[in-house]
């Protein structure tokens, strides 16, 4: 399951990043027209209803925070009759504008960061493509403010760095960067600046109100943006100098120069409220640097202005907070408490939540605070104005804001009621709120604690232990509340309850109880507010049970409880919210359940009732998991070709489609890029190499790209490592193969394995081994299908390659190493199996797998932790003895077997190794004698007097008796079987005379016994083998060749 | 405390100039009834009905059907506690508090009356569960209705006299009381009788004729709150009867059904639904089923003693076979603290 719950619903959620709000805050501050895409419009020519529509629609679904959705719209409305090419040539910059909205949306940095380098693209392409347009200077003002939101974006990180020398080099460089931002912005507001002022100077000086009301409210448009840009571009100017240090002559140069242009402003646009937005900044500048005397005064001159507007309100209680911070530092606490306590008294309407109204009460909070723990305080007032402050952060605390979790951290540090940890509650109502209290700290805590590992990290253990405590108590108190509830209880507030405790059950993974109370409520009161989050967490909380199922058992059977649970509670989500994320989320739920049941016609069924802008995300799903299961059971002996073919195709089908989506709307998701992937693993086992080729690398939705971009959609280690492979794979196998490539993919492989675990040798060693084995397999394919000559380039190419990564080895990678050696070895092996083939190749590479192998072993042998693994140097001792004995020298390639099987002789592939190198031996060179060594055994170990090389016919004896309880031996024992017969049969044809005959006439008795007691003879492939020696029997000794059909026909 | 005319009649200006529609009765009672509330004097009872005396509005007959609790003027403080423990399942507690009452200091017989009912109605509800004697309570009971026989718990007190003859496994003495249930006049009267007919069929495993008995209540025409009520207890029972003839499914069925049909605050109903759901699953070898069964009773209805501690005695057990050790540890203790004397602690 890709879906995770927790973090959608949480009684209190995390908001995003002050600083994009900080950002948002002072850029909407001003009541006067934002650059927004209604400005936009109204800046346009008059166009055809269907533009005006387009345009109202995408503006309806921005206002609505649907940026998602308007990019979806966009991307229709691109090959769309249902608007007009203007439209059309606008849709980079609507696309840069929402981009731009969804990243301030987007709590995560990485992401956002994503959104913003996007935003930049389309607003530029827009801007280059369409410079001579009215909105380009839009577009150039939208550009300024990504840079700014970028440089924000890197000052807020810098800020939250720690305070220790290891990070300040770090600072310098967010804070150097942050600065270039700002300062590229300012040349893009200029630019609009100008574009604005000509087109005003285009403009009538007079104009009749009468006749021209348009052009009269254009003209006031034009000079409002005037007035806007150079505020922005002030603005911009201003938090650069915060990236100089604050003692610096930088910082107080800039400060300095910036409140000379603000001044202007405010000269300038007195009698607006812009001039006044800028008398506060220039008040900040001065501030800033330490002049609060003429700061105090630009923030009195605002106090003092008439406060009934309510954007004018915003920039009065902005006045107030930062008049506190400068009376704050002057020691002034008792003339800050009053100033903000009298403002705060005044509060109109919802201006408690506002952001300018939070800031005020977050300053009186901190200047009760550092009152309160001021020395000449007494300890009875002390104690009135902590809870005083303490209620002042739990308000801000409560909210979306800037100091937000500045205020959760405050507050965590002092501490939560401990009255309500120890009373137990006598009703309903106060063990509701006691319980509720107790919620808060633990929010408080847990919000505070990521800012508390950068800044105090000593705070950690408290924090740690506060959430507990409140986690705990919390959970007592709610569940006194249950236990009170009477008839007469209010069934909302008594559900609020089961919520709150539902969720601080999954918080503290007692799923059991979160599920009841989450089905509970979902099930009994779905009208409640809380019913469909509380669906999601009981959904979440039947998951996690069938995780933990899932590890205490490798039974399937030991799960179905909990996806039947979660099949049910899903199926009651569909009904009950049908169109709602709710609802998505159920039927990704009920997909992956008819998946997991095998229900695979069910599953696309219930693709139906997803809505179409969802769809092709449910697809992706399902053909991901219908791809797994046909790679599963295609590794399953008894599956059904056809069927197989079917879940094959209709698997690529569905991925197919979820992929095209993603190409289209350019939003990749990890399902989509899993979809691709596997789409691209699908062309490669079709031997379209050229077509993966194409994929992997197809610009925002290739693999490859989306690995090489460090997309998102991308960054799971265990992604990365399949999509290098696959390239690796495409790359050596295309015809003509493209080796750089090739190697470079290798080395991502390298870097990836590298990073998921230590024991990235192991890992690696088994990546390349089934590398070598596909590649393997591959030629086995080609040369079996006849196409020699691809076979041969595709072993010329892997050579090649091999020879290429072998290079600067040396001291490479021990894994590495090995598996070049033994791919050497494989592909010597494999040519030599060509019947045509008389090169020296095979030969060269048995020579290039023996000294690597050679070096592998002096290594080990000097250095035993240069080795993976203690057994590591048995299989490099095997391999080797193999290349000896590929090279000729038996000899060496037995002394090599030897120092395995002193080790452990019950090795059967080193025993067979050995008596396979006595048999070639004796074919070659070495006569009967080795022959019937390879038969009997030699090597006769004085201390026990038995052989350490057994031998065919001793391995064969003990194969028998292990697949008697393992049938994977059965294939060496028939293997051992076939080759002491035809040891036999070799010894038969080198002899003379009667010798000749009566080994000739073994050998063919030993085919018959094995045909006695083994009629089948192992299956088709042994029987096809005994077959042939069988005939070579029967020619060498002048019978006609019939084969087995000579015992047959004798009836035995 | 006597009251000479001329003190009431003060007594009664200085009320009437606050209340001008005060009541002019000696007591001021207070009764809540399913439809609202009454004040007044109780003058008398039976059985069936409580007169009461709303002075100048005359006198009022409340059927007993209809009322759901008494606070009687100038009762001991302990009194009122109690009886809100008793209606809460805390025993125990409410037979601490009628200890510490004086009854010297009672004067009213109908409060004498009400203390000595709730003395033993406690005492049967918990040999019920497993505290102290059945024969005892039952003695206590019985002199109760002897001694009382028109008071207004005598129905009550009739039926508590049932269930701990049938919990004696006197089956055909507590049809014999439950029967005295069906003779009121009250419709969802009768069909209660036919319904603890049933339970007491079931407790002698004559499970076919119990299904047919709760069959013919749920037959019944009667659709009022309390009927549906009693169709409520009687689909219970019928499931509980078909689970222990093997009719899993269709026990299961019937019992999910009724869970969805009831109220879910109906705490008594859903604790003893959930119970008997757990039950059939577990006959059915259905552990993990069985575990959330009897776990909603744990989390949502521990508030009914008699169904938590059944279903804390199964999750022990539950618990351990799904190799959640702890958590079966945790469900023993919570049902030695707090059943410690129950008959599930005893099974254990």
């Amino acid at each position: 399951m890709s879906f995770c719950f927790c973090r959608s619903d949480p009684p209190t959620c995390v908001m995003s990043e002050p600083t994009i709000q900080r950002m948002q805050t002072y850029l909407c501050a001003s009541c006067m027209p934002v650059l927004a895409c209604g400005i936009v419009l109204f800046l346009l020519a008059p166009t055809s209803d269907a533009r005006e529509q387009a345009e109202e629609f995408l503006k309806g679904l921005q206002e609505r925070g649907l940026h998602g959705l308007a990019l979806d719209y966009l991307l229709q409305m691109e090959s769309s009759s249902l608007t007009n090419a203007e439209f059309r040539e606008r849709i980079p910059y609507h696309r840069g504008v929402t981009l731009i909205a969804q990243a301030r949306q987007t709590p995560d940095i990485d992401q956002r960061a994503t959104l913003l380098s996007e935003a930049w693209r389309e607003l530029n392409q827009f801007a280059t493509a369409q410079s001579d347009s009215p909105a380009t200077a839009d577009a150039l003002v939208e550009l300024s403010n990504v840079l700014v939101d970028q440089a924000m974006q890197l000052l807020a990180q810098a800020a939250d760095l720690p305070d220790e020398p290891t990070y300040v080099e770090q600072r310098k460089k967010m804070l150097r960067k942050a600065r270039e931002l700002l300062a590229d912005a300012q040349p893009r507001f200029r630019q609009a600046e100008q574009f604005y002022s000509a087109a005003l100077d285009r403009m009538p000086k007079t104009l009749d109100p009468k006749t021209q009301g348009e052009l009269i409210a254009q003209r006031q448009e034009f000079r409002a943006r005037v007035a806007q840009v150079g505020m922005l571009a002030a603005q911009a100017q201003f938090e650069a100098a915060t990236t100089y240090p604050t003692d610096s002559k930088e910082f107080m140069e800039q400060n300095r120069t910036t409140a000379k242009i603000l001044a202007d402003l405010y000269e300038k646009y007195s009698r607006w409220l812009i001039g006044f937005h800028a008398r506060l900044y220039e008040g900040r500048c001065y501030q800033a640097i330490g002049d609060y005397q003429r700061a105090l005064g630009c923030y009195e001159e605002l106090i003092l202005q008439s406060s009934v507007h309510p954007a004018f309100r915003k920039l009065i209680a902005s006045a107030y907070a930062y008049q506190a911070q400068c009376l704050m530092a002057q020691n002034k606490h008792d003339a800050a408490i009053a100033n903000l306590t009298g403002w705060l008294k005044a509060i109109q309407g919802e201006e408690a939540t506002m952001p300018e109204w939070l800031l005020v009460r977050y300053e009186l909070a901190q200047a009760l605070r550092t009152k309160a723990e001021s020395s000449d305080t007494k300890p009875s007032k002390k104690r009135k104005l902590l809870s005083s402050a303490r209620d002042a952060y739990r308000l801000v605390a409560e909210e979306p804001n800037q100091n937000q979790n500045s205020a959760r951290a405050a507050l965590a540090m002092l501490g939560s009621n401990e009255r309500l940890a120890s009373e137990l509650p006598r009703d309903f109502s106060n063990a509701y709120s006691a319980g509720k209290d107790a919620m808060t700290s633990l929010n408080a805590a847990k919000m505070a604690i990521p800012s508390a590992s950068k800044n105090n990290p000593a705070a950690i253990p408290q924090l740690r232990l506060q959430a507990e405590q409140g986690l705990e108590v919390a959970r007592r108190n709610f569940r006194i509340a249950l236990s009170l509830a009477k008839d007469e209880t209010d069934r909302d507030q008594l559900n609020e309850v089961r919520y709150f405790l539902c969720w601080l059950d999954w918080e503290a993974g007692d799923y059991y109880q979160a599920a009841i109370l989450g089905s509970f409520l979902a099930q009994r009161y779905p009208e409640h507010p809380a019913a469909a989050a509380a669906a999601k967490l009981a959904l979440a909380s039947f998951e996690r049970l069938q995780q933990e199922a899932a590890q205490r058992s490798d039974q399937r059977t030991d799960t179905e409880f909990e996806a039947r649970k979660m099949a049910e509670l899903a199926e009651f989500m569909t009904r009950r919210w049908p169109g709602t994320p709710t609802a998505e989320t159920a039927y990704r739920v009920l997909v992956n359940y008819a998946i997991q049941a095998n229900r695979i016609d069910e599953a696309k069924g219930l693709l139906d009732e997803i809505a179409a802008a969802s769809r092709p995300a449910f697809e992706a799903q399902l053909g991901n998991a219908m791809w797994g299961r046909y790679l599963e059971l295609s590794q399953q002996a008894g599956s059904s070709a056809a069927e197989l073919q079917t879940l094959r195709d209709d698997s690529i089908k569905l991925m197919q489609n979820g992929v095209e989506a993603a190409r289209k709307s350019r939003r990749m998701t990890p399902i989509f890029a899993t979809s691709s992937l596997y789409l691209a693993q699908s062309l490669l086992s079709d031997e379209k190499y050229a077509e993966a080729i194409a994929l992997l690398e197809e610009k925002q939705i290739g693999p490859l790209m989306l690995v090489r971009e460090r997309h998102i959609a991308a960054t799971r280690p265990e992604y990365i490592a399949e999509t290098y492979k696959a390239a690796l794979r495409a790359y050596v196998s295309v015809s003509p193969p493209n080796i750089p490539s090739a190697i470079k993919a290798l080395k991502g492989l390298e870097t990836t394995i590298a990073a998921i675990d230590e024991g990235q040798s192991e890992h690696l060693m088994r990546v390349y081994v089934s590398l070598a084995k596909s590649l393997h397999e591959q030629l086995e394919q080609l040369r079996a299908s006849g196409r020699e000559n691809e076979a041969a380039n595709l072993s010329l190419a892997l050579g090649e390659f091999l020879d290429r990564i072998a290079d600067g080895q040396a001291k490479g990678n021990w894994s590495t190493r090995f598996w070049i050696a033994q791919t050497y070895y494989s592909l010597g092996a494999s040519l030599q199996q060509e019947k045509s083939s008389t090169s020296s190749i095979p030969k060269r590479y048995f020579d290039k797998a023996h000294d690597l192998f050679e070096s592998l072993a002096v290594e080990g042998a000097n250095d035993p932790g240069s080795l993976p693994q203690p057994a590591a140097m048995m299989a490099v001792q095997k391999q080797l003895g193999e290349c000896y004995r590929e090279l000729g020298g038996y000899q060496k390639a037995l002394d090599a077997f030897s120092i395995v099987l002193a080790e452990q002789e019950s090795q059967l592939a080193v025993q067979q190794a050995a008596a396979q190198t006595y048999q070639r031996w004796g074919e070659a060179s070495g006569g009967i004698k080795k022959l019937e060594r390879a038969i009997h055994g030699g090597f006769q170990v004085r201390s026990t007097g038995k052989n350490r090389f057994w031998g065919w016919l001793k391995l064969a004896l003990v194969a028998e008796r292990a697949a008697r309880s393992d049938p994977k031996y059965k294939d060496v024992f028939f293997h051992a079987r076939l080759e002491a017969a035809r040891c036999r049969y070799l010894i038969g044809i080198k002899s003379q005379g009667e010798a000749r005959k009566k080994h000739l006439a073994t050998a063919k008795q030993s085919v018959r016994s094995m045909l006695q007691l083994y009629p089948e003879l192992g299956g088709e492939n042994w029987r096809g083998q005994f077959e042939f020696l069988l005939r070579q029997i029967q020619k060498s000794s002048g019978e006609s060749p019939t084969g087995l059909k000579e015992f047959s026909a004798a009836k035995m | 405390m006597v009251i000479t005319y001329r003190t009431w009649s003060l007594a009664a200006v200085a009320v009437l100039a606050i209340l001008p529609t005060a009541s002019l009765a000696k007591y001021t009672d207070r009764l809540r009834t399913t439809s609202g509330s009454e004040a007044g004097e109780i003058i008398s009872t039976t059985p069936l009905e409580i007169a009461l005396d709303k002075g100048t509005a005359g006198t009022i007959k409340i059927p007993v059907n209809q009322i759901r609790s008494i606070i009687f003027d100038q009762e001991p403080p302990e009194l009122t506690q109690a009886r809100l423990n008793a209606n809460n399942g805390g025993y125990v507690t409410a037979l601490d508090r009628l200890k510490q009452i004086e009854l010297t200091g009672v004067k009213r017989d109908l409060i004498r009356e009400d203390i000595e009912f709730l003395l033993a109605y406690c005492a049967a509800k918990q040999a019920l569960q497993g505290t102290g004697t059945v024969t005892d309570a039952g003695r206590t009971l019985n002199e109760f209705v002897r001694r009382h026989p028109q008071n207004f718990h005598y129905l009550e007190a009739v039926e508590t006299i049932g269930d701990l003859l049938m919990a004696s496994d006197k089956y055909a003495a507590a049809q014999n009381q439950y029967a005295e249930l069906a003779k009121a006049p009250w419709p969802d009267y009768k069909l209660r009788a036919s319904v603890l007919l049933g339970r007491t069929l079931q407790a002698q495993g004559k499970h076919p004729q119990a299904i047919n008995v709760f069959d013919a209540v749920l037959a019944s025409s009667e659709d009022g709150p309390a009927a549906k009520e009693q169709k409520l207890s009687a689909t219970l029972g019928k499931a509980e009867s078909l689970s222990e003839t093997d009719e899993l499914n269709q026990a299961v069925g019937l019992i999910e059904q009724l869970i969805n049909d009831a109220d879910p605050e109906q705490k008594e109903l859903q604790a003893r639904a959930y119970n008997a759901l757990g039950d059939s699953y577990e006959k059915a070898g259905r552990t993990k089923d069985a575990l959330l069964a009897y776990l909603h009773v744990d989390v949502l209805y521990n508030t009914v003693p008699e169904a938590h501690a059944e279903a804390l005695s199964h999750l022990a057990t539950l618990w351990d076979s799904v190799g959640q050790t702890a958590r079966a540890r945790e469900a023993r203790q919570t049902l030695r603290d707090r059943y410690g004397d129950t008959r599930w602690v005893k099974q254990e």
